[in-house]
């Protein structure tokens, strides 16, 4: 019996920057590679891409110059046509770009915050999401949402039946070469200085300036530890609104920074070396970070909202975003069990075997069992 | 671990142990991924490098322009564990070097510990994958010059080490003094962007090796 056909759209690798929804493509695109068993075509919409373009996207960590890449093949590869989309079973892991073209359509739900939170984004992007939402869940034969609490959402919102959905387990995986290169305990002239990572881009959704409200009223955290915001920028100028109020917060300036974007790697190693890390977000769709914090040993300061307590509760301390007062307690709770875990002297062995539960593997088998389902 | 790992069998290698680290260069027989190597006790690893850092004996050695070094610490631990301690190809498993115990690893005294900063463990996480000068950077930049023209040596400049595109104050084309052929004006202007407020306020501000996530130039001529 022939292997069945399917096509992965795989736009999101296009992005310059690999975060949030690119990395989770990156992720099923390289399971994909290695999985003999499903046909996999992978595609910009409906324009089929060549395996090693994956490839090469894949090593790079980036979309870097595959824009031009892609215009080539635009003009020398025809798109699949709807005889051959009829055959196929298609994932899009946003968006979609066509609607009931493929013999079965699923379609990735990471969040419905510009519907449910419009107050965190700007119009373009509200409209945007809002117009193209409802039908391509209306057109999806199958949804995997990335957590129960957007599941509940589409339900909710979108009247999706349960029973045309399903909740995948997204993963956090990590190279063990990226690891070392953060790992002090193979360095044993060397230890961190004190300091605690706020981890996500910068916008309001991320609620980082509770971080700062709470160093209004205890900014002798600051001189215990320097506090690294771990992200690119966002819209609405968040960083500059919170840089302006820093003069408020009573600290020095340098206590506090912005790392901009980092790699893999360097995220790994700024986690891997924090006293513990913060995740104040308001709304989110699952929670990457805290699930690669917990993977890494570390204790999260974390939001009560939206998916979160589902991902990583045993190594989270929560509180509710709008409660500078719990906040302020989760911190104290956060640092007196950050003291007792010794997780600055974890070896690579015990870092892996805690990170291995959370591979990839799960969400990617998922989808492959959809896929094959006639 | 990915399921497609991103790395290649080693075929042409060396391996010195110096300081306790583990150094040398390892290349695949052909094709983009670089090596990874493993450093292990008995079977447990206790520590991974990848052969992406810049080796002056590789170099001489006309493997990929000398971007295919490492270096992977953790020695000390290693022995502490037990006496079987290896470097090993982490994708065909081959052993490269079989590493004798060195008395003198534990009997000479550890300086004492110095306290990093958060920007120094990034500096350490970007683990030689960087560039010492922007003389390194320059043939990359003047293969992308010739292959993809002025304009897009210009965003990759920008993009490689400001970490974004130019903007209307960037040079439109690579003009630039009269005395200066093209690849003195490449030269100068990855100068001038190194040189730059912008550069020196980046947060741990790096430049970016060709194996590095926000390398923008052709990697091509490393025979990849």
């Amino acid at each position: 019996m022939s292997a069945p056909l399917a096509v992965l759209d795989v736009s999101a690798l296009l992005e310059e920057t690999w975060t949030g929804i690119p990395n989770v493509v990156a992720a099923i695109a390289e399971q994909a590679l290695g999985d003999g068993t499903i046909d996999w075509k992978f595609a910009h919409e409906t324009i089929p891409l060549p395996r090693n373009f994956i490839a090469d996207l894949l090593r790079q960590r980036s979309g870097s110059r595959g824009l031009e890449r892609l215009s080539q093949i635009v003009w020398d590869t025809p798109p699949l046509s709807q005889e051959q989309a009829q055959t196929a079973a298609a994932v899009f892991p946003n968006i979609k770009p066509v609607r009931r073209y493929f013999r079965k359509e699923a379609m990735i739900v990471h969040d419905l915050s510009p519907v449910v939170t419009p107050q965190f984004h700007n119009q373009p992007n509200i409209d945007y999401f809002a117009n193209r939402i409802r039908q391509d869940v209306e057109t999806s034969d199958h949804l995997f949402c990335v957590s129960r609490a957007t599941m509940t959402d589409v339900h909710a919102y979108l009247g999706k039946p349960l029973n045309q959905m399903s909740v995948i387990r997204l993963g956090a995986e990590f190279d063990p070469a990226e690891i070392t290169a953060g790992l002090l305990q193979v360095r044993p002239t060397s230890k961190a200085e004190n300091y605690v990572v706020v981890i996500g881009t910068l916008e309001p959704r991320k609620n980082g300036g509770l971080v700062f409200d709470y160093l209004m009223t205890n900014p002798g955290f600051a001189e215990g530890y320097r506090i690294i915001f771990v992200g690119r920028d966002g819209w609405l100028d968040e960083r500059q609104q919170l840089m302006a109020r820093l003069a408020d917060a009573g600290v020095q300036r340098d206590r506090i920074q912005f790392t901009g974007f980092v790699s893999n790697a360097e995220r790994t190693a700024l986690i891997l070396n924090a006293a513990f890390c913060i995740y104040p977000s308001f709304f989110e769709g699952f929670g990457l970070p805290v699930l690669e914090a917990g993977a890494l040993g570390k204790i999260t300061v974390c939001s009560n909202s939206s998916s979160i307590p589902e991902v990583f509760p045993e190594s989270c301390v929560f509180f509710d975003p709008a409660d500078i007062h719990e906040f302020s307690h989760a911190m104290r709770v956060a640092e007196l069990r950050a003291s007792q875990t010794r997780s600055g002297a974890q070896s690579l062995s015990d870092i892996l075997e805690r990170a291995a539960p959370h591979s990839w593997v799960s969400c990617y088998t998922d989808i492959a069992q959809w896929v094959k389902e006639v | 671990m990915a399921a497609t790992l991103p790395y290649a069998a080693v075929a042409t290698f060396e391996v010195q142990i110096e300081n306790g680290t583990a150094v040398g260069y390892a290349a695949p027989a052909s094709g983009p991924a670089p090596c990874l190597i493993a450093l292990n006790c008995a079977d447990t690893p206790i520590a991974y490098g990848r052969a992406t850092h810049f080796s002056a004996a590789a170099e001489a050695m006309n493997l990929r322009m000398g971007w295919c070094g490492f270096g992977i610490p953790g020695l000390r631990q290693a022995f502490a564990i037990g006496e079987r301690v290896q470097t090993v190809c982490a994708v065909s498993g081959r052993i490269l070097k079989d590493i004798a115990a060195d008395p003198a690893l534990f009997a000479t005294p550890l300086p004492s510990v110095q306290t990093l900063s958060a920007e120094d463990i990034v500096r350490l996480a970007q683990n030689g994958e960087v560039c010492e000068s922007v003389d390194q950077l320059l043939p990359f930049a003047l293969a992308h010059r010739q292959k993809h023209g002025d304009r897009a040596t210009i965003e990759a400049a920008y993009q490689t080490l400001l970490r974004r595109w130019p903007d209307s104050g960037a040079p439109q084309s690579l003009d630039g003094p009269e005395e200066l052929d093209v690849d003195a004006r490449v030269l100068h202007m990855l100068k001038v962007l190194a040189q730059s407020g912008e550069y020196r306020q980046l947060w741990a501000a790096a430049l970016p090796g060709p194996y590095h996530v926000a390398f923008r130039f052709d990697r091509t001529i490393l025979g990849v």
